[in-house]
């Protein structure tokens, strides 16, 4: 059986598309503190917490049954890259042992080695020829109607007459998900969501505070890794936007394998210096947001210069950052009491200059 | 017009080019001191708090540089010679430099590609047309600096000491008597000579790298350098490694523990280094690690 570490819900359409390839899969259980402990038990201390994390799912999808790997990599100044080779010797050592596929990004290996390596990793599969490619696709859209519905869910939930019902209109969604077998169903539970989304009561004369999240890829995407900010968010009534997603990644990557669609720099972060600490930089830059909240794991190297180049932002531009720091201390409260005072902030900010 | 040179990151190994480079243009510079408490506090205070230790001494230096120079140089070094990446906040430098005066004197911010010397005579050339400096010039500085960089004899090798040991690290931590607390002058006090990585040729490199297990070619600098070193230096008779290190070293933490992993009966010991300083500590560590090496290789 194959498995793969977890980044947010891409587990919901990975999962699918193993089961239609016909590749039997086994999938991690979803990211919890156990989830950490186990990972922390082989990781070295002072590697970032999405390593533990991984390590961690790994290991419980080895008991699972899971005898190979696919590890998403890059080639790039930063530690994603080089995960999957100290992994391998960690686990190997702890007696987990599994057959490795690294997917380093397209654009520095090469799309003909990519597509090599993925099909040695796929080379079980009962579907073939072009069939392949139909399912493929299928997947990347699939995860895109997620994205987006997500990212629309979090944008109303400030407008609702009760300020929970998107919240859990939201896990009900990923719930609904994670239980279809076929992806035609979960097409259909996307459909069914956007229906009951546009049900829900609004309520009109609302301003609500506007906060962009955004900042290192795997503690933005993962809710277990930011103690679920973004539901926080959107219980304390504020409309949540985050920029960075899977189909904003595959999209990105794509690209950047094709060598086409380069965006210019910022002002603040010119050159791209590894992770996605530019991408960061020009979110905030051009965000028209009440308020960024800013995140990144402990140690995080290419989000550090970002904290950096955003300071001179802030004092530049003026625009309001909270930067939040993750590790797996998982101490919720203070991270709770900077959250809610940041938001206080904002709103009385928000009344102030509208004249009230 | 005078040019800073910030005495951190890469400004211990590319010395030479950087001496030979200025001088053939006839460019006035001055490197940054010798860093001392001053520097340090300057560079907390100017730097992001989640930095590590180097990267807050060049803050500090390109502070301390703003207030006694026209400009000063702070290079993007995107990769090294042989086309490996070193670390974001290199990359970043830059990028790092918060305080308004010092960011606006700032030059050669341009990304540096050391494995490809035909753009970085252009990125180096463009810099210098910025300031003034004629064509002609700018070859003889940029010829002078490959050539100087190429014939310097780099890395320590001591020889007449009862026990060696491969001493890892990065440069910027290794040649910093500040930062290090003076490693090599108490080491040599115990009767422990050192050698570096940068003594191991880069085709011995290659070589070691093809035969060990790696799943890919490693991507950083430091990782190669040392991962390869150590089969070497293991051959050439080495009785420990002592790895120097910065809190929170992002490549580090992957670095020392593949290290970990092919020490096969070497003693390591892995030294922290941060703004606190704590000299006590260190040295209890270094002496009884030093006391391991002696009995080990006494019997």
């Amino acid at each position: 059986m194959i498995t793969f570490p977890h980044i947010g819900p891409v587990y919901l359409t990975a999962a699918l598309m193993l089961k239609e390839l016909g590749i039997p899969a086994a999938v991690p259980p979803a990211n919890t503190s156990e989830t950490l402990e186990r990972g922390k038990s082989v990781s070295p201390e002072e590697m970032c917490m999405p390593f533990k994390f991984m390590a961690g799912n790994l290991i419980q999808a080895y008991e699972q049954g899971a005898r190979s790997v696919i590890m998403p990599a890059t080639v790039g100044p930063c530690r994603l890259g080089e995960y999957g080779e100290l992994l391998k010797r960690l686990l190997d050592e702890a007696g987990y042992e599994m057959e490795w596929h690294l997917l380093d990004s397209p654009g520095t290996i090469g799309i003909r080695q990519w597509f090599a390596r993925l099909k040695q990793a796929g080379r079980n599969r009962t579907v073939k020829g072009p069939r392949v490619l139909f399912i493929c696709i299928r997947a990347v859209r699939l995860m895109q109607q997620i994205d987006n519905l997500e990212a629309e869910i979090k944008r109303r939930s400030a407008y609702m007459k009760e300020p929970g019902s998107c919240v859990g209109l939201l896990r009900g969604f990923r719930k609904a998900l994670s239980e279809q077998e076929r992806m035609a169903g979960a097409f259909a539970a996307v459909r069914d969501c956007k229906r009951a989304l546009r049900k829900l009561p609004l309520e009109s004369g609302r301003r609500p505070v506007k906060i962009l999240v955004t900042g290192e890829i795997y503690t933005s995407i993962e809710t277990a890794a930011n103690q679920g900010l973004e539901e926080r968010l959107m219980l304390m009534g504020c409309e949540v936007r985050r920029p960075v997603t899977i189909s904003w990644w595959i999209r990105h990557t794509i690209r950047a394998g094709l060598g086409v669609g380069r965006k210019a720099g910022s002002n603040y972060l010119p050159y791209s210096i590894g992770g996605y600490a530019r991408e960061t930089v020009q979110d905030m830059e051009q965000s028209g947001e009440d308020g960024i909240i800013k995140i990144m794991p402990s140690g995080c190297m290419p989000e550090i210069v970002a904290k950096a180049a955003s300071s001179v932002m802030e004092e530049e531009h003026g625009i309001k950052v909270l930067h939040l720091i993750f590790d797996e201390m998982r101490g919720a409260a203070g991270y709770e009491t900077r959250i809610e005072a940041f938001v206080d902030m904002l709103e009385r900010r928000k009344c102030v200059l509208s004249g009230n | 017009m005078r040019i800073g040179i910030p005495r951190g990151f890469f400004y211990y190994t590319y010395r030479p080019f950087l001496e030979s480079f200025f001088s053939g243009m006839g460019v006035e510079t001055r490197v940054g001191g010798t860093t001392d408490e001053e520097v340090l506090e300057k560079g907390i205070a100017a730097c992001v708090d989640e930095a590590c230790l180097p990267a807050k001494i060049v803050c500090g230096q390109v502070e301390k540089l703003t207030e006694s120079c026209d400009a000063v140089m702070l290079p993007r070094l995107m990769k090294t010679e042989f086309g490996e990446s070193i670390c974001p906040k290199i990359a970043g430098a830059a990028d790092l430099i918060q305080g308004k005066s010092a960011r606006e004197k700032l030059i050669f911010t341009e990304p540096l590609y050391l494995n490809d010397q035909r753009k970085l005579k252009k990125t180096l050339w463009k810099e210098c047309r910025k300031l003034g400096i004629k064509k002609n010039r700018f070859t003889t500085g940029f010829l002078n600096g490959i050539s100087a960089q190429k014939k310097a004899k780099q890395g320590l090798r001591d020889e007449g000491f009862s026990c060696r040991i491969f001493l890892a690290g990065h440069p910027y931590n290794l040649y910093d008597p500040f930062v290090n607390m003076d490693l090599l002058q108490k080491l040599h006090r115990m009767d422990i000579g050192v050698i570096t990585s940068e003594t191991v040729s880069r085709e011995e490199k290659d070589n070691s790298l093809r035969y060990s297990d790696l799943m890919k070619q490693p991507y950083w600098s430091f990782f190669v350098d040392h991962f390869a070193s150590l089969e070497i230096l293991r051959r050439q008779g080495i009785d420990g490694i002592i790895y120097l290190s910065s809190f929170s070293c992002g490549t580090d933490a992957f670095t020392v523990e593949m290290l970990r992993k092919n020490l096969r009966g070497l003693p390591m010991l892995v030294l922290k280094l941060d703004e606190q300083r704590g000299e006590a500590g260190f040295d209890t560590r270094l002496e009884a690690f030093c006391e391991v090496l002696k009995r080990r290789s006494a019997g």
